[in-house]
């Protein structure tokens, strides 16, 4: 909300001088946040009002006039030339940039020669000062133009105030359950409860001007007739008739005035009902009243699939929900929405309806909302405006339609109030507020700083500790105790309260999941760097892995209302984000990459899932990490190799050996060719055996496909895995294994053996021979070098340790187990000696 | 044999050691010479057997003489060798490596300056006895919004726009869902943050479609307003390490009576007023308040007997205003030249 300094001091009597900072950092500490000051009218000096005493043409050019003025009563006359054909006749009124004025793009002004007439200063149109963008020809002042007083303008040295063309601009943040702020009004009770003063009497002023414009010849009621068929959407409407009006610009200080709230000037009759609505909060419409067929306003529902329009001239289908006003054949408007194109206000309205009503906050909020409409007036209704206001409004509106518009108010108003508010009563309890808020309120403290807000509060005669309390029906979000304690503490200031620590241990209940910290500290400390994703992606990503249909993860959950197709859905794997970070670094120049996520992915839930939510709507959120590499081997001063499978699945076995604990489950890894979005030679499935012997997959490490790497942008050679970690078992304490007392002896195997057989079944036969002096099994070489080895063959190389923890071993003892084994290891795996 | 010539020959073996270990350089040489002379077939062994054929009385004189030949080769050895290993030194210490040369470094992986400053966070809340709980980042409208006293048509859900994936189900907009939830699973007292991220249909430079919450939670008996302020003045001092002063300005959160917004002291300007603070002096840092008694009906706490606070804040803005990200974007685009440098 745009507020102005100079209405809100028009509202308010302040006891003291102040300054608009102070104001603005009043309203600021009590939740209403200034965010800018912005000064009006503040970059041009030395202009005056004068009079025209006499013009006549420039000798020299036919378009330019020699304009007489004065500018104090009885002066001299100073000839001014001016260029602009509106020039007033002796009598008029203009503002005069006199010789040392300023005036924005124009610097200082001179006394210059024009076509050879001397012209000490200019007469200023609205750009010139700053004030609009209006060039067609000089302010030419008229007698509505004076905002403040009723002296003389001629001489006085606060004209420019007085004419409302100086001030300053107030954006206010108002919340969303403080309608009624959104009208001067609103922010003038706020500083009168924070400053101090008292608020104007604005229905005497409203009163006395009504009074000079309304005919007592007809009645507003005999020419209009209102119907409210739904009295929960429209708890008030009242209507007045104006008649004889004529459509002009409004004066200079209203136009002014709007501009600097954000509105348009349009024409004195909309001017107006905006005026009125930033003046009180109050949203007004003006319906051309021989639109209006039949002089009747019927409030009502609006039929499924009925149509009107707007008076943006679009063609609106309604809804059943949609809050109609029609006349006697059909909608004229969107009920606090917008008006109907047909019932406009235009150049030839002489009569006016002017509609002054309350209308519900969510039904307003749902058509504007469905039909992307919203304006001033809907932005007010869906915060709430009191239904109390709408006569009050009425009439300042119709005195200055009448006023500005030159028209003549019919007698009285046609209101219908089929639900007037009830004010709220409450009880306050001092003692409440002091215990929570932290600080002492009195009772008497208490109810002096809510009657400041115009909150009547009366201490409870049979309760020293509490206040009956009954809010104004304007403050809608006053509704429970604690509302009026947040008020008490707003105004008091948040400021004054201490801090304080929270008294009273609380015990824990709860343990933090130590698995992703786990794995994370151990893939940084494998030289991976962790990266955080958004949740959603594209589908296009997810279609890159090449799923199957049966795959969870090809089904994501999409987005109703997505900002772009790269948001559409959100991500059932974590490594597209990964390998388009690889894409996204590549083109950064940098190759060499090693990045990994721990994060949440999002699967539809399955039938017995173990949702979150008890209802099962919700999906599942399972924890993945996930890790991808790409470029070369770190090196030293040379470039090394390019990467390979082993240079990922070394940080991946590191990290679930931080996070997996040993006596609780395994994880083995089994050459699996089926992974749509693997290389198939190059791909693992990554299998965790828990203790009680059951096998269960956990994801996939792998060379990623080349297929992949192009869809999601020709990725170079990279490497993945992706593995789930809710399936690990939470690991306990690691509990110390005893150091070994007794020296171990190492014996090496060579042999020749199919190049089918993988590593993982040799290991496995050494494991089963189960010789309890064996305490480690390495591998250490894969040798196929076709010339030494021949085809379908590789040497491999493994060494045994072996250590007895009761004593030192002797070579025969060694000897003796190591034959045995490597025995046993030839025979199974069909392997020679080397 | 005659003792003399026994004793001649004995000399002339020790004379013939000295002259055998003089060009040699390698310990192993050595030790080879020092076995053909002194080893149990060596050469002084062999002569040793001609001690039999010298007359006894000359015995006891030829017996020292081997004895001195046989000390002067084990200390000629042993001279030897200390002169190979000192010269050896020697040369080694005469080597010169550039040490300007850059080192030879594994790659260094970074955790993520969000994660880290999170768990710092977190750490702090710590100190204080909250702990962390987690939820959904999908969830139900009525632990988004329904249970948060913001039913459906209440004007605060234009204050943080929507993702929806059905009409009850939500991306969350805020933590605070994970605050329902908790008091849904347990009576008071509660003292948790929860930490996570969140999604708001916002995309600029200062907003970014997700991001990083921190949400924490205290009810008990006899929880007050100035606790807020007392807990939140101490997370500012720790976290930034400065006796940075707070303020508090009224604010409206539905779920939160009385609300308010937490601005504190300009971290970079110390409240002089600069770019970062817009020349206020001041920086927003999050939104809290006293948990309104509609949230407690909602999960079925009684709001005369408990009451509490929650409070919210972002944790790319904590991140921004310790470590000067400028971007709020940088934070999710995997790029290395930036995680590198935390």
């Amino acid at each position: 909300m745009r507020a102005l300094w100079s209405w809100l001091g028009e509202l308010v009597e302040f006891d003291r001088e102040l300054g608009a900072e102070e104001a603005a950092a009043a309203l600021t500490a009590a939740g209403f946040e200034v965010e800018t000051i912005e000064p009006i009218g503040q970059d041009f000096s030395g202009v005056v009002v004068a009079e025209v005493v006499g013009k006549r043409r420039h000798p020299n050019a036919d378009k330019l006039s020699l304009v007489d003025v004065i500018d104090t009563p009885g002066g001299t006359a100073t000839q001014v030339v001016c260029g602009a054909n509106n020039v007033p006749d002796p009598g008029g009124r203009v503002l005069w940039a006199k010789p040392g004025a300023i005036l924005p793009g124009f610097g200082e002004i001179s006394t210059r020669a024009i076509k050879g007439v001397d012209s000490p200063g200019m007469l200023c149109a609205e750009d010139e000062l700053g004030l609009g963008d209006d060039h067609a020809g000089i302010i030419v002042l008229g007698p509505d133009d004076i905002l403040h007083g009723s002296d003389e303008l001629l001489g006085d040295s606060r004209a420019i105030e007085r004419l409302g063309l100086r001030d300053y601009v107030f954006d206010v943040g108002v919340h969303p359950n403080r309608g009624d702020a959104l009208g001067h009004l609103g922010l003038a009770r706020e500083l009168v409860a924070l400053l101090g003063g008292r608020l104007r009497d604005i229905d005497e002023r409203i009163d006395a001007a009504l009074a000079s414009v309304t005919t007592d010849a007809s009645q507003a009621a005999d020419h209009i007739a209102v119907h409210i068929d739904d009295p929960e959407g429209c708890p008030r409407y009242t209507a007045r008739y104006i008649s004889g009006v004529a459509v002009k610009p409004a004066p200079l200080w209203m136009q002014q005035r709007l501009r600097a709230v954000g509105v348009r000037p349009l024409s004195n009759l909309v001017d107006v009902t905006n005026y009125v609505m930033f003046e009180l909060g109050q949203p007004l419409h003006a319906f051309d009243y021989k639109h209006v067929r039949g002089g009747e306003i019927r409030v009502r529902r609006a039929q499924a699939g009925e149509r009107m329009t707007t008076l943006d001239d679009v063609e609106r289908t309604l809804e059943a929900n949609d809050l109609l006003i029609c006349d006697g054949s059909g909608p004229v408007a969107l009920a606090g929405v917008m008006g109907g194109a047909d019932s406009e206000v235009s150049d030839d309205t002489h009569e006016l309806l002017l509609e002054s009503a309350g209308f519900a906050p969510a039904m307003v909020r749902r058509t504007a909302r469905r039909l992307g409409l919203h304006s001033e007036a809907s932005a007010r209704f869906e915060r709430g405006v009191d239904p109390n206001l709408a006569e009050r409004a009425s009439r300042l509106a119709a005195s200055l339609l009448a006023r500005l518009g030159g028209g003549q108010v019919a007698a009285g108003v046609v209101d219908n109030f089929p639900r007037p508010p009830e004010p709220k009563r409450l009880t306050l309890r001092a003692s409440r507020a002091s215990s929570l808020v932290g600080i002492e309120f009195g009772r008497d403290q208490a109810a002096s700083v809510l009657s400041r807000l115009g909150i009547d509060a009366t201490p409870s005669p049979d309760d020293d500790d509490q206040l009956a309390v009954v809010c104004p029906t304007y403050r809608a979000d006053l509704l429970r105790e604690v509302d009026l304690i947040e008020d008490l503490l707003r105004i008091h200031g948040f400021d004054k309260v201490p801090g304080t620590l929270p008294q009273g241990q609380v015990p824990p209940t709860r343990q933090v999941d130590p698995r992703p910290e786990k794995l994370r500290a151990a893939l940084i400390a494998a030289g991976m760097s962790e990266t955080i994703s958004f949740g959603f992606t594209s589908r296009e990503r997810i279609a890159a892995l090449g799923l199957p249909d049966s795959d969870r993860r090809a089904k994501p959950i999409a987005i109703r209302n997505p900002m772009s197709q790269e948001q559409a859905v959100m991500r059932t794997s974590l490594l597209p984000g990964l390998l388009a970070a690889i894409g996204r670094n590549v083109s950064h120049g940098v190759s060499d990459v090693a990045l990994f996520e721990i994060g949440s992915v999002f699967l539809p839930a399955a039938a017995s899932s173990s949702s979150s939510d008890a209802d099962g709507s919700l999906p599942d959120e399972p924890t993945r990490a996930a890790g991808v590499i790409a470029g070369h081997r770190p090196g030293w001063l040379t470039t090394t190799d390019e990467v390979d499978l082993f240079d990922l699945k070394g940080p991946l076995e590191q990290a679930i050996e931080a996070a997996l604990p040993a006596d609780s489950g395994q994880v083995s890894f089994v050459a699996d060719n089926q992974v749509p979005y693997m290389h198939p030679g190059v791909c693992a499935r990554v299998v965790l055996s828990r203790g009680n012997g059951d096998a269960i997959d956990i994801g996939h490490i792998g060379e990623i496909h080349p297929a992949t790497r192009r869809a999601l942008g020709d990725l170079p050679r990279c490497f993945g895995f992706e593995i789930a970690i809710d399936a690990f078992p939470v690991r306990a304490p690691v509990q110390m294994q005893g150091v070994p007392r007794y020296p171990a002896i190492t014996r090496d195997i060579s042999m020749l053996l199919d190049d089918s057989v993988p590593a993982a079944r040799v290991r496995s036969h050494i494991e089963a021979a189960s010789e309890p002096l064996i305490e480690h099994i390495t591998v250490l070489e894969d040798f196929r070098d076709p010339a030494h080895v021949p085809s379908g063959k590789k040497g491999m190389l493994w060494s045994i340790t072996y250590r007895s923890p009761e004593s030192t071993l002797t070579d025969a003892e060694v000897d003796k187990v190591h034959e045995r084994l490597v025995a046993g290891l030839l025979s199974e795996l069909s392997a020679t000696r080397r | 044999m005659s003792a003399q010539e026994l004793t001649a020959r004995i000399e002339a073996l020790g004379a013939s050691f000295a002259e055998a270990i003089e060009p040699l350089v390698d310990e192993q040489d050595i030790r080879a010479l020092q076995a053909r002379y002194m080893g149990r077939k060596g050469q002084v062994s062999q002569l040793m057997k001609q001690m039999g054929s010298v007359p006894g009385p000359d015995r006891r004189a030829v017996g020292a003489v081997f004895n001195r030949i046989k000390q002067g080769i084990t200390d000629a050895v042993e001279a030897k060798l200390v002169a190979l290993a000192e010269a050896a030194e020697a040369a080694d210490l005469a080597r010169v490596v550039d040490v300007t040369m850059p080192g030879r470094r594994p790659r260094q992986g970074h955790r993520h300056l969000l994660t880290q400053v999170r768990a710092e966070m977190v750490a702090v809340f710590a100190e204080l006895g909250f702990e962390v709980a987690e939820g959904p980042q999908i969830e139900t409208d009525f632990h988004c919004f329904e249970a948060l006293a913001i039913p459906k048509g209440h004007p605060a859900r234009d204050m943080q726009d929507t993702f929806y994936v059905s009409d009850d189900v939500v991306l969350r907009t805020h933590t605070s869902s994970v605050q329902i939830r908790t008091m849904l699973a347990q009576q008071p007292p509660v003292k948790v943050v929860s930490p996570g991220v969140v999604y708001r249909r916002d995309d600029d430079p200062t907003h970014s479609p997700m991001f990083m919450q921190l949400e924490g939670l205290l009810v008990a008996e006899g929880v007050r307003f100035s606790d807020l302020k007392g807990v939140l003045a101490h997370f500012v001092r720790r976290f930034f390490g400065k006796a940075l002063a707070i303020r508090f300005r009224p604010s409206y959160f539905p779920f939160v009576e009385p609300g308010g917004e937490v601005d504190m002291q300009c971290s970079f300007c110390m409240g002089e007023g600069c770019r970062i603070c817009k020349g206020s002096g001041w920086i927003e840092i999050g939104g809290c308040g006293m948990v309104d008694p509609e949230v407690f009906g909602h999960v079925g706490y009684d709001a005369e007997r408990y009451t509490g606070f929650a409070f919210g804040m972002g944790v790319e803005r904590m991140a921004m205003l310790r470590h000067g990200v400028d971007d709020i974007k940088f934070y999710y685009e995997g790029d290395l030249r930036f995680l590198r440098q935390f």
